[in-house]
């Protein structure tokens, strides 16, 4: 375990305030800065995505460089879910490529995919918890026919990724018993399980409280600090995704609007944007929420 | 007229492609299963549990069938003066036709619908896809192990259940006709080859066989829609059985010729 969680469980120990640690924000750890002259490690090249003839996605351009945090934002049904699925080849463009490691795996059969995505993790919008298993079982999948591990290695890793996604102890629960959040935190455990290079995360903090999305935010980061894992995030937490992200893709009609650092997000004038960061209801709707 | 050709057409073109997805799913489980993809522990599970599922009704089911059918035999055979070959006839009967193709129609109804249920509502939520993402083929992953479970399952329980008809035979042939035991299965060792028997369980592994695939199937290829999973299951069960039927037809042909 890493310095900083040690000096919060430490500090979590007296027994007059247990709900230390939970209460406290967990500092954001803090990361070296993202080297972006060599290869990138995804390159989207003129992505189009059409379902039942209708175009959810086009011209779709960006690179994701190692070790980066990249989120992506949109409202609802702008096609951030979608535009993800492509990344991991769960889906395929119409046209256009997806690079990974200099390869097209928009062009991949199954088989060549299943060596890509060792590399990869994902952690699903809903969820997608296997229901007939318990959590340790859908925690350890990834690995269960890795013999390069030991099965108390394998269930070492798992009590730790739980711990850190503070379900330590849910090991032979059902997916069932859990609450909609709870299983959240399982999928992200799950998807970092096997190390991956690459990970995907769908909506990591929705159906959270402001507390534990902040920590989610926070585990995100770290993971990238201690392993150089590469993460992209789907969220429309604002403020957790301009805290954490090196750089932010906005999805609006269909195509980017804009990719760019969190301090130019906040500083643009792309009306879409601007109501965006700045918590502003669309003309459309009534009322206006008070700017940030 | 005209929409009723183009109707039929459709259906036929429908058909088509139905069959089409159903042969490279079986295409696609057999280079799974000559490449030795085969997780242990699910099959066992799945196994047991088309096993354990299916057991109860195909007893019940096989039990009354071979009471009915030992009652109408007794009758006639008595009527022929041929009472002595009311065992044999009962068992070469179960060892034919009814311990496979009725075990295998209870099996599709219990564990054929259970495999497109299950299938189609991990389909509906995504864990097909989280299945995908952790580099694991779903054919691999759910649909072998349950191809297994049919193919080595449907036999087993085709044998029981036979064995259950006879059994359950007996007692019709001992309270109405006065059947002693002796006779009655004595007629059997007598006049069964052991090729009737053989060919009856050929036919409960394609049985088993398009169980399996057709509930997984209409699993994998749920929509995804909670009210999907329904039909899906419904369909894994209407289809199968026709299927059955008209397997069940050819490999009477080819199996006694
Ligand atoms: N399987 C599908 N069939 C038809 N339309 C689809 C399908 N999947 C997505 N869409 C459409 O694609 C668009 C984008 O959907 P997507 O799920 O990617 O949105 P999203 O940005 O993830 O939204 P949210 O923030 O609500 O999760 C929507 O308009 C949706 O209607
Ligand atoms: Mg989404």
């Amino acid at each position: 375990m890493p310095e900083t969680e040690n000096v919060l469980t430490e500090q979590a120990q007296p027994e007059e305030i247990p709900d230390d640690d939970t209460l406290a924000v967990r500092e954001i750890p803090r990361r070296d800065p993202v080297d972006r002259t060599g290869e990138p490690l995804l390159s989207i090249r003129d992505v189009r995505r059409e379902i039942d003839g209708e175009i959810i996605l086009t011209d779709i351009n960006f690179d994701v460089w190692p070790g980066e945090i990249f989120g992506i934002m949109g409202m609802s049904g702008s096609g951030k879910t979608t535009l993800l699925r492509l990344l991991i080849a769960l889906d395929r463009p119409d046209e256009g490529s997806v690079i990974f490691h200099n390869e097209d795996i928009a062009r991949l059969d199954e088989d060549d995919l299943n060596r890509v995505r060792k590399s990869m993790g994902m952690c699903f919008q809903y969820s997608a918890l296997f229901d007939s298993m318990t959590v340790g079982d859908n925690v350890s999948f990834s690995v269960r026919n890795d013999r390069s591990m030991s099965d108390d290695e394998k269930r070492e890793k798992v009590a730790d990724l739980l711990a850190m996604v503070e379900m330590a102890g849910t090991e032979h629960r059902m997916p069932a018993e859990l609450s909609g959040g709870m299983r959240k935190r399982v999928s992200i455990a799950r998807a970092l399980m096997d190390d991956p290079e690459l990970v995907f995360y769908d909506e990591p903090s929705s159906g959270l409280d402001p507390v534990m999305s902040c920590n989610i935010s926070g585990l995100i980061r770290k993971v990238s600090a201690d392993t150089g894992a590469t993460a992209v995030i789907v969220s429309h937490d604002v403020d957790n995704m301009l805290g954490i992200a090196d750089r932010i893709l906005m999805l609006h009609d269909r195509t980017t609007a804009l990719i760019g650092t969190p301090d130019e997000m906040r500083s643009s004038d792309i009306p879409i944007i601007r109501r965006f960061v700045h918590g502003l209801a669309s003309d459309q709707m009534t009322g206006r929420c008070s700017p940030r | 007229m005209l929409s009723v050709l183009s109707a039929l057409g459709a259906g036929f073109l429908k058909g088509l492609s139905y069959i089409g997805e159903l042969s490279e799913l079986h295409m696609r489980t057999l280079i799974h299963l000559f490449r030795g993809a085969v997780e242990r522990k699910t099959t066992i599970a799945q196994m047991s549990h088309v096993g354990v599922s299916s057991l109860p009704i195909v007893v019940v089911t096989m039990l009354f069938s071979g009471m009915v059918m030992s009652y109408h035999i007794a009758d006639q055979a008595l009527m022929l003066g041929a009472g002595a070959y009311i065992g044999w006839m009962v068992a070469e009967t179960m060892a034919r036709e009814l311990g496979p193709a009725l075990t295998a129609i209870v099996v599709a109804a219990r564990a054929g619908s259970s495999m497109a249920a299950e299938l189609g509502t991990m389909k509906v939520t995504e864990q097909i896809d989280a299945l995908r993402t952790m580099a694991t083929d779903p054919v691999q992953y759910l649909v072998v192990p349950r191809y297994l479970a049919g193919m080595i399952m449907v036999p087993m329980l085709a044998l029981i259940g036979g064995l259950i008809g006879v059994l359950g035979g007996f007692v019709i042939a001992d309270t109405t006709a006065g059947m002693t035991a002796a006779a009655y299965f004595n007629s059997i060792r007598a006049n069964l080859e052991l090729w009737t028997i053989a060919a009856g369980i050929i036919k409960a592994v394609f049985f088993g066989v398009i169980i399996a695939v057709i509930g997984c199937h209409q699993g994998l290829y749920t929509e995804k829609a909670s009210e999907e999973v329904g039909r899906a299951t419904t369909r894994a069960v209407v289809y199968a059985i026709m299927l059955i039927y008209i397997a069940n037809l050819a490999l009477t042909m080819v199996l006694f010729p």
